[in-house]
């Protein structure tokens, strides 16, 4: 089952063009890395994947109920709304009666040095990183994008989120936007290389 | 140096600058224009406020009083107004120019006209009050309406949360900062506009009446106690306003 993909995009900053003719198609239970220099167009593929950057041409089609770790991972929380509230907030969203039980349970697993009664908005970099990917990971769609989720993660940390991270995605497809080349090798097993705005894609881990 | 010797230094170096203060104003006391002295020394400061202290009281909480209801009807009128703005903007741009136009006229300025409207009553003193709070707060309102979206609304997007979720998840957070700074140059505005409607317009009770009464009969050191009083009523509003935006953003670090 497909659950994205991109058909002939293309995206234009100024002048410049970002992404020119990029088709990409993830299906259920892939694990994709997407790697690049910086400037590639990395982020901006993500974006356009989500449907948060308007497309120049082409197609785009993505399930719903997107897990999302952006970037800009610190931003993305809800400073005023405790760790159990923003990892519940896809389900809430959603209508799910057992949002915080299953917000909560999840918290347990992935953020176990983190009270989820706490506000989002005092937490260290590397928690509120962790406490992004938790949410992603609570979103109830069959894809999870990750856009460097673990940039602010501490190496002790990193291995054991890793290993969250695959246990909780179960048949979900992963995208995972990263430079780090243990990240690509533990969680990927397809990668796909973008190069001035073009993608290179099937290289094998 | 330890923490409670740098304490005792800098506790030290507030004393000084205490004193230094109190001899500058001694020193301005000894300059005389025409005779007389421009502001009044320390200690018959001291001795005003002891002989005057009860009327003193009343008078500033007289001001205070104004101060406040018309900087409440200024607020929620400029919520109001700034809402309808944020709104209309979309489509008519010049809104947020009329809105600056607006928020440049001296609110005293209106002061005849409101009693024209309204006569010599506390509702014209109020409605000039309110009305230099109206329109700071309501370019703060849609300021923080017309901010770019951000990433937590773009998370909610994804989420495919409801205008009325996304709204409240995010807009009244998000704006506090904006508001907080809204509502704090609307509390100084209405403290110098409080003080000078009572000084154009006379009122029975006031900081702005004692201040003309004393000019009138030549009380210097009544004149300095209440324009010192007029100070202190400026500084306890803001701090108060302080005060109040650190126990509402208690999210941030």
């Amino acid at each position: 089952m497909i659950v994205a993909a991109l058909d002939r995009v293309r995206v234009h900053g100024g002048d410049r063009p970002i992404l020119c003719e990029v088709s990409l198609t993830l299906r259920q239970g892939d694990r994709v890395a997407l790697v690049g220099a910086n400037g590639a167009g990395k982020s901006t593929l993500v974006r356009v994947l989500l449907g948060l950057t308007l497309l120049v041409e082409g197609t785009v089609q993505c399930a719903a109920g997107v897990g999302y770790v952006p970037q800009a991972y610190a931003e993305s929380l809800f400073p005023w709304f405790s760790v159990l509230r923003n990892v519940a907030m896809p389900l809430l969203v959603a209508g799910r009666k057992d949002a915080y039980d299953a917000a909560h349970a999840l918290a347990r697993r992935i953020l176990p040095g983190i009270d989820p009664r706490r506000r989002a908005g005092h937490l260290s970099g590397g928690e509120k990183q962790a406490t992004a990917l938790a949410r992603a990971l609570a979103s109830p769609g069959a894809l999870v994008v990750a856009d460097e989720p673990f940039s602010a993660i501490s190496a002790s940390n990193r291995d054991r989120l890793r290993r969250a991270l695959r246990d909780e995605l179960g048949d979900r497809a992963l995208l995972l936007v990263s430079h780090d080349a243990e990240d690509v090798a533990e969680l990927c097993e397809r990668t796909v290389h973008l190069s001035a705005g073009r993608i290179f894609d099937g290289v094998p881990v | 140096m330890s923490a409670p010797g740098l304490r005792r230094r800098s506790v030290a170096r507030s004393l000084l600058a205490l004193a230094g203060a109190v001899g500058g104003w001694w020193a301005v006391a000894q300059i005389r224009v025409a005779g007389r002295a421009l502001v009044a020394t320390p200690a018959a400061t001291l001795n005003a406020l002891s002989a005057t202290a009860p009327t003193l009281g009343v008078d500033m909480a007289a001001t205070g009083a104004r101060t406040g209801l018309g900087l409440t009807a200024g607020v929620v009128a400029g919520l109001v107004v700034g809402a309808l703005a944020a709104v209309l903007m979309r489509q008519t741009p010049v809104i947020e120019g009329l809105l600056d136009l607006a928020r440049s006229i001296p609110p005293v300025v209106l002061l005849p006209v409101c009693l024209l409207a309204f006569g010599y009553n506390e509702f014209a003193r109020l409605a000039t009050v309110a009305f230099g709070c109206v329109w700071t707060v309501a370019l703060a309102v849609m300021t923080a309406a017309s901010s770019p979206r951000s990433v937590r609304r773009e998370m909610l997007d994804l989420a495919k949360a409801t205008p009325m979720q996304a709204l409240t998840w995010t807009q009244p957070w998000e704006s506090l900062g904006v508001l907080v700074v809204g509502l704090r140059t609307s509390a100084s505005t209405a403290v110098v506009v409080a003080v000078v409607t009572e000084m154009i317009a006379g009122a029975e009770h006031g900081l702005g009446s004692r201040v003309i009464a004393a000019q009138i009969v030549g009380d210097t050191p009544g004149l300095t106690l209440d324009v010192l009083a007029a100070g202190v009523l400026g500084y306890v509003v803001n701090l108060a306003l302080r005060i109040l935006e650190r126990w509402v953003r208690t999210f941030e670090k």
